[in-house]
């Protein structure tokens, strides 16, 4: 930062002359990369090396070009950007000091313990922001200011958002009288056909598959005998591996209701090839074998024999974190991950956080289906909803069988955006 | 871009890069100069992701222009596969030379080698490297990013046949994704990474001022307002710059067909709107989206003097 320097950094000389970093940056810098990683950026394994070399060739003069430089080092992921600039200013503020007091090349270390603390960084707007956000007074049905309505994410931000007490009272499940309703059968098969992951026994011409000797002999035919290229066919998949959680919270069943739920979780049962299902309120249950019964009523008589409750509060974190413990098979890389939910989480967030990036790392998807979605006024603005989205692969509307053939519908329109804003029936609802 | 004192890439100023992006009429900020600038200096490849019509492919267009180079370029599809992008042998020469007892001469040489663009990038011979644009990367299967992982770390392909082929001067290379999927860790780690945001209705403007300059300065700016305010509406898909661009041409060539007999008063009509809208509406749901209440929207957002 010496008054006279180039602002430029890489300057008349074409960068020929960087300013090496110094151990103190350098020490800040593997500081810096180790806490993006604790945040949750997804940090290439060398970017430390390659930020230091970045470093190495635009100098540490100008905050705005070493902001750059680091973030095209090590951000590969947009939604990192935001945690980048965040923790990027301490990181600068601890730079210039440790360039300020030393002089160039200075070798002292121990005071950068003080200087570049993410942990005890002073005036931390996002975090103290934050604690307000999750400020909980236990109370019962209350509004509390958590995001905008219109889906921005900001800390200080001024919408609502419903809430439920965490300390809802659960009722066991009981064999009702089951309505007639819709049978939503057609709809699982139509979402299961746009979701397949797994290879059925059909095959179809690829570029990655096995030789298709057949095909390759009728086309040699064609020259004279002479094989000349071997297409390949490759198995077409036609089936889904999934896991299915339930929210079967009270603020769930208040706008869902259940002979429709079970009825749609029977028949995901039937129509995928390999499917877990769980119910949670504040507590976990496996229903994956009650869902196999042979009668929706075989089903509730099952479910009431495993005490499966409903209507509790909802800890949708704590359910993921127990299906992680429980059943870490559950979820591999062809699996589709179901979430019903209204997101309501009455649990610590961070633990929603932690689990939905786990869910989102190990399988194939994982799509968010929020009974509320399908008000035309719904916007995610509650905390839990909030924290899930970035690890949503689509949040989507689920009240009726015309959700189901809806998202199968915005599913097949590969490579474009998903989700309940994309429903073409909103603005008739 | 073309006099001696800029031939090596390298030696590239920040001054000399911003000055090459203006005479190409790239409206680029100080982050993507600084990022290019650095990717040129690091010799790594960059990643460019954003939403489509942000730019991305753009850049690398403007890179070879710049730089009096040519640009090879790689667009991506599902089921891209090796022959198509590295190299292939040259099957029916091969045939007949066989068939044509050509003696012991070997049928695998560079006589019947088709290059293909990530293996001509690399045998480039002009005095400067090119620019190779791998367009849409996340379109093509994980499987050919495994084949891009030697070329981009090692600027070297192997071919059985003939031996290893590495470039004398690595390209310059760009790869753009509209984040589809996510790619690889390993691609990423190759790479630096520059994610180009939308454009804001000041740029969009200065882009449309730039590229269409014979539109009038109130209509170009009534164009950005009213793109933006489309993009504000939850469309499958959001009109891009491109999309801006053609519809300012398209309002160019109406007003010339008109006799620029537009309402002084009002820089855009709805008819204007809605007899062009398909320049910047590609799906027909979004085009049912647009009701009377969002051309109410549409038309405030043309009149409103601020960007």
């Amino acid at each position: 930062m010496s008054p006279d320097s180039d602002p430029d950094p890489f300057g008349d000389d074409g960068g020929r002359s960087p300013l090496i970093p110094t151990r103190r940056v350098r020490t800040a810098l593997v500081r810096f990369v180790a806490d993006l990683r604790t945040a949750g950026v997804e940090v290439p394994a060398d970017g430390s090396l390659v930020a230091a070399e970045a470093l190495g060739a635009v100098g540490v003069e100008d905050e705005a070009t070493v902001r750059t430089a680091l973030r095209a080092a090590l951000v590969s992921r947009p939604q990192d950007i935001e945690t980048f600039d965040r923790l990027f200013s301490r990181f600068w503020r601890a730079v210039s000091d440790a360039l300020t007091e030393d002089a160039p090349g200075g070798v002292d270390t121990s005071s950068l313990d003080g200087g570049f603390d993410p942990g005890a960084a002073p005036g931390d707007a996002d975090t103290a922001d934050a604690e307000t956000v999750e400020t909980d007074d236990g109370g019962g049905f209350r509004s509390q200011r958590v995001g905008f309505a219109d889906g921005t994410r900001r800390a200080d931000s001024e919408g609502t958002a419903a809430r439920y007490s965490p300390t809802g009272e659960s009722t066991r499940v009981e064999a009702a009288s089951l309505g007639l309703g819709d049978d939503p059968t057609p709809a699982v098969r139509d979402l299961t056909d746009a979701l397949a992951t797994r290879p059925g026994r059909r095959r179809s011409p690829a570029a990655d598959g096995r030789p298709d000797v057949r095909r390759a002999m009728r086309r040699s035919h064609g020259t004279g005998g002479v094989v000349v290229e071997v297409p390949e066919r490759a198995s077409r998949p036609d089936a889904v591996r999934g896991l299915v959680l339930v929210d079967v919270s009270r603020s769930v069943l208040d706008t869902l209701d259940r002979d429709f739920l079970v009825r749609v979780l029977r028949a995901l049962t039937t129509e995928w090839r390999d499917v877990r299902t769980f119910l949670f309120d504040t507590d976990v249950t496996e229903v994956t074998a009650a869902l196999e019964a042979e009668s929706a009523a075989a089903t509730f008589d099952e479910l009431d024999r495993l005490e499966a409750a409903w209507g509790g509060g909802t800890r949708i974190g704590h359910a993921v974190t127990t299906v992680r413990e429980a059943a870490p098979t559950a979820v591999d890389r062809d699996t589709v991950v179901l979430i019903v939910s209204d997101g309501l989480e009455t649990g610590d967030v961070s633990h929603l956080e932690d689990g939905m990036a786990w869910l989102d790392r190990r399988a194939r998807g994982v799509f968010w289906l929020n009974p509320l979605a399908a008000s035309t006024e719904y916007e995610p603005a509650c905390r839990g909803m909030v924290a899930a989205l970035p690890h949503v692969d689509g949040l989507f509307a689920f009240a009726e069988p015309a959700d189901l053939f809806d998202i199968a519908r915005q599913l097949r329109r590969r490579r474009r955006p998903v989700g309940y804003e994309y429903d073409w029936r909103r603005n008739d609802r | 871009m073309t006099d001696d004192t800029h031939d090596d890439v390298e030696m590239l100023t920040r001054e000399q890069l911003q000055s090459m992006f203006d005479a190409t009429d790239y409206v680029a900020e100080d982050e993507i100069t600084t990022t290019v600038l650095l990717a040129l200096k690091l010799g790594r490849p960059l990643l460019v992701e954003g939403e489509p019509g942000a730019g991305k492919t753009e850049l690398a267009k403007v890179l070879a222009e710049g730089f009096g180079t040519d640009l090879v370029r790689l667009q991506c599809y599902e089921g891209l596969a090796a022959e198509s992008a590295l190299y292939e042998w040259n099957y029916t020469k091969q045939l007949l030379a066989v068939q044509s007892g050509g003696g012991e001469d070997s049928v695998f040489t560079e006589e019947f080698l088709l290059e293909r663009p990530l293996l001509r990038a690399l045998r480039h011979g002009g005095a400067r490297p090119p620019v190779l644009l791998i367009d849409e990367v996340d379109r093509a299967d994980e499987e050919f990013e495994a084949l891009l992982l030697e070329v981009l770390s090692d600027f070297q392909v192997s071919i059985p046949e003939l031996g290893t082929v590495t470039a004398e001067r690595p390209p310059i290379v760009i790869i753009t994704s509209n984040r589809t999927r996510s790619l690889s860790d390993a691609l990423k780690r190759r790479c630096l990474y520059l994610h180009v945001e939308p454009p804001s209705v000041e740029k969009e403007r200065a882009i449309v001022e730039r590229k269409v300059p014979e539109l009038d300065a109130a209509v170009a700016a009534a164009v950005c307002n009213v793109t933006g305010r489309l993009r504000k509406e939850p469309l499958l898909k959001p009109p891009g710059v491109a999309e801006t661009l053609d519809w300012a041409r398209a309002l160019t060539v109406l007003a010339g067909l008109n006799g620029d007999a537009a309402d002084d008063d009002a820089p855009l009509t709805e008819a204007d709107i809605r007899t062009t809208i398909g320049c910047l509406l590609k799906e027909v749901e979004d085009v049912e989206r647009l009701d009377d209440e969002t051309m109410s929207a549409l038309l405030e957002a043309a009149d409103d003097p601020t960007p």
